[in-house]
């Protein structure tokens, strides 16, 4: 009884939630494509997959899963910074093996993340102050270590990690397609993910329920620490240089991306797959402009106005549904409890929230 | 009130005697350190973030967040520069930057209290945009050569202290007051602690919560004029991260993040002790590269010590 009432209600599968992202992203790809005869040429596909996507899209997976639990990561660029500068130190200062490194950069970066998630849950900070304060501490570290120099040389066996291709398709972009099936996997077809989706939407009747809400919480910001420091790792292999300056101010792209992707800042609904999508977006946004030659600024301007653009049309939407939802209901209330039982916790709360 | 007072009770004397503390401590290791003139330089580098931070903090007293007001303090250094370069009298340069910093924070508001966006993603968006358009509009070039007249408000001092130094020491004192004695203060109390109570009591939170971003923005425009005054530069990037220090002030000031608590002393006092502790690593010879760590983790402390000794607030998280 309770595993049941842990399951996520049925947020309807139309794409209503993601249908103005798809708009968008369908009307990027038009007009690139018209404005640039290089746009959709193989060599700039291979870039967008290899200097423009990859990061930006494990950093979104990562603010997603936090977004989920009704929490906020803002120190995951930082942990990227962290983990590429230790990657550098340990290979190029102490020798180490470079893959060697990678692994243990990796593990730091759950070590960061797990720290996040101590501080929230037992020390009881709210998630962006915690983060805000790790994202200062995590870079000053990386700073410390590298003593603002960059790392520079690796074996060509890890170089290739960030510049070779398996099927034509860029090394990273299957890691990242990689780890996005798994955790999609997990949220959607394991205990533990509806616990994340439970936990986010309703953490105290969640608790009610049995869940180990504290540990759920923790262990999702381990595992966005983790999915930095790969990007991290990622990071060193392309550039072929660790700095302690790597993605700065790049927790906002990401967290611009999950919510473009439809993840809710209240907790518990939304679909990963999709904030991957909206990290894609971004990315084809950036290529594109760039292509265009169109600055960095005008860049953050735009990206900017498609963010609000975009939250106002997902609650037009949401209204919508809400609507359409209640209509249904009317109309099948004589026919008695139906599927859903009223004291479950409704994923994704009509949140119209009282907006602070 | 009770609440109020038992907090003023406690977090501001702490602050206070650390500051001290630091101050006189750091002064046993390199004597140069507990000077008139090292003082005075570490209030004048205070002066920014603790007027942005004033700001910033009403408006998470009352409730929200505004995570753009660096954006507007480079905005507003942007517009008072551009007019002090072409010539415009100084005291106009400084009221079209203030005014420019109200216009800034009047848009959140709109975005926030007018269209209902949850103000973190508000405020993300305006912190890129705001600055974007800045820089298009000055195409990136620094702004320089800024006549004495303006630069003066940054360089002068009154009776031995800088201008900037006395401006902090107004705006605290007029924020402390109109937050603790005046219905506005009292009712953005009221909202940031339980806005349906405040709802359910008639207030039009609305337009309380409009004006804290209005505010807010006004304050950071003040602080953009003095950095341009103070710098007699002004680039597009100028007080980009401000509001991570800003944040970071407020919340070992004694501010609940969820609002309803927090006094204007505790966020000046706090901005001065994070100076202090900045100064406080070059003086005792902490390697350079180190000094953000170090920071880190004194902003760590101080907010998990806080946390820790006021008991947690059950485990909420927004």
């Amino acid at each position: 009884m309770p595993k049941d009432a842990v399951r996520p209600s049925r947020v309807p599968r139309l794409p209503l939630r993601e249908l103005p992202l798809l708009v968008l992203f369908a009307g990027l790809l038009i007009y690139f494509a018209l404005k640039s005869p290089f746009f959709l040429t193989e060599a700039n596909l291979q870039n967008l997959g290899r200097a423009f996507f990859p990061e930006l899209a494990l950093l979104t997976l990562a603010s997603a899963l936090v977004l989920l639990t009704r929490g906020i990561d803002l120190s995951v660029a930082a942990t990227l910074a962290l983990s590429s500068v230790i990657v550098g130190a340990l290979t190029v200062d102490a020798g180490m093996n470079v893959w060697l490194a990678s692994g243990i950069a990796i593990l730091v970066g759950v070590a960061a993340g797990t720290l996040n998630g101590v501080l929230i849950v037992v020390i009881g900070l709210s998630p962006i102050v915690a983060t805000l304060t790790t994202l200062t501490l995590y870079r000053g570290i990386a700073l410390g270590l590298s003593g603002g120099n960059s790392y520079s040389g690796y074996p060509p066996d890890f170089a290739r990690l960030g510049a070779g291709t398996f099927a034509g398709i860029p090394n990273q972009v299957l890691i990242v397609l990689v780890l996005v099936v798994v955790v999609a996997v997990v949220l959607h077809r394991t205990r533990i993910g509806r616990w994340i989706y439970a936990v986010g939407g309703n953490r105290d009747a969640a608790r009610f329920a049995g869940i180990p809400a504290g540990a759920v919480t923790i262990g999702v910001y381990a595992c966005s620490g983790m999915l930095s420091a790969i990007a991290g790792v990622i990071s060193v292999a392309r550039f072929n240089t660790a700095r302690a300056d790597f993605a700065t101010g790049a927790e906002l792209d990401a967290i611009t991306a999950a919510i473009l992707g439809g993840i809710s800042i209240a907790g518990g609904a939304g679909y990963v797959i999709s904030a991957v999508f909206g990290a894609l977006t971004l990315a084809v946004l950036r290529n594109g402009m760039t292509l265009l030659g169109q600055s960095g600024f005008l860049q953050v301007i735009v990206i900017g106005v498609l963010l609000l653009l975009c939250v106002l049309a997902d609650r037009g939407f949401r209204r919508l549904r809400l609507r359409r939802e209640a209509a249904a209901q009317l109309t099948s209330v004589p026919s008695g409890s139906g599927p859903t039982t009223p004291d479950r916790p409704e994923t994704p709360t009509p949140t119209i929230k009282e907006s602070l | 009130m009770t609440e109020l007072r038992r907090r003023l009770g406690a977090r501001e004397p702490l602050l206070g005697f650390v500051i001290v503390a630091v101050f006189l401590l750091v002064g046993l290791r390199s004597p140069d350190f507990t000077t008139w003139g090292n003082l005075e330089a570490i209030l004048t580098d205070t002066t920014t973030v603790a007027i942005v931070a004033i700001g910033a903090g009403l408006v998470i007293i009352g409730g929200g967040i505004d995570i753009s007001v660096g954006s507007t303090l480079a905005g507003a250094a942007t517009v008072a520069g551009l007019l002090a370069q072409d010539g415009s009298a100084p005291l106009v340069a400084v009221l079209a930057g203030i005014g420019s910093g109200l216009a800034l924070g009047g848009v959140n508001a709109v975005l926030v209290v007018g269209l209902r966006i949850e103000p973190i993603v508000a405020t993300l968006a305006t912190l890129g945009i705001f600055r974007g358009v800045l820089s298009q509009a000055t195409s990136g070039k620094l702004i320089g050569d800024l006549p004495d007249g303006f630069t003066v408000i940054g360089t002068g001092s009154l009776l031995g202290l800088p201008y900037l130094v006395w401006t902090m020491f107004t705006l605290t004192l007029l924020a402390a007051v109109v937050l603790r004695w005046t219905g506005f203060g009292r009712t953005v109390y009221a909202i940031g602690n339980d806005i349906r109570a405040a709802r359910l009591a008639g207030i039009r939170v609305a337009r309380y919560q409009a004006a804290t971003y209005v505010i807010a923005g006004g304050f950071a425009g003040v602080a953009g004029v003095l950095f341009a005054a103070r710098n007699g530069t002004v680039l597009p990037t100028s007080g980009s991260g401000i509001e991570l220090l800003a944040i970071a002030a407020i919340v070992v000031g004694g501010v609940d993040i969820f609002g309803g608590r927090g006094t204007v002393l505790g966020i000046v006092l706090a901005a001065l002790l994070l100076q202090m502790i900045s100064a406080a690593m070059v003086a005792v010879g902490v390697d350079v590269a180190w000094q953000n760590a170090v920071v880190g983790v004194t902003i760590l402390l101080a907010v998990t010590l806080f946390a820790v000794s006021h008991g947690r607030r059950s485990v909420v998280h927004a």
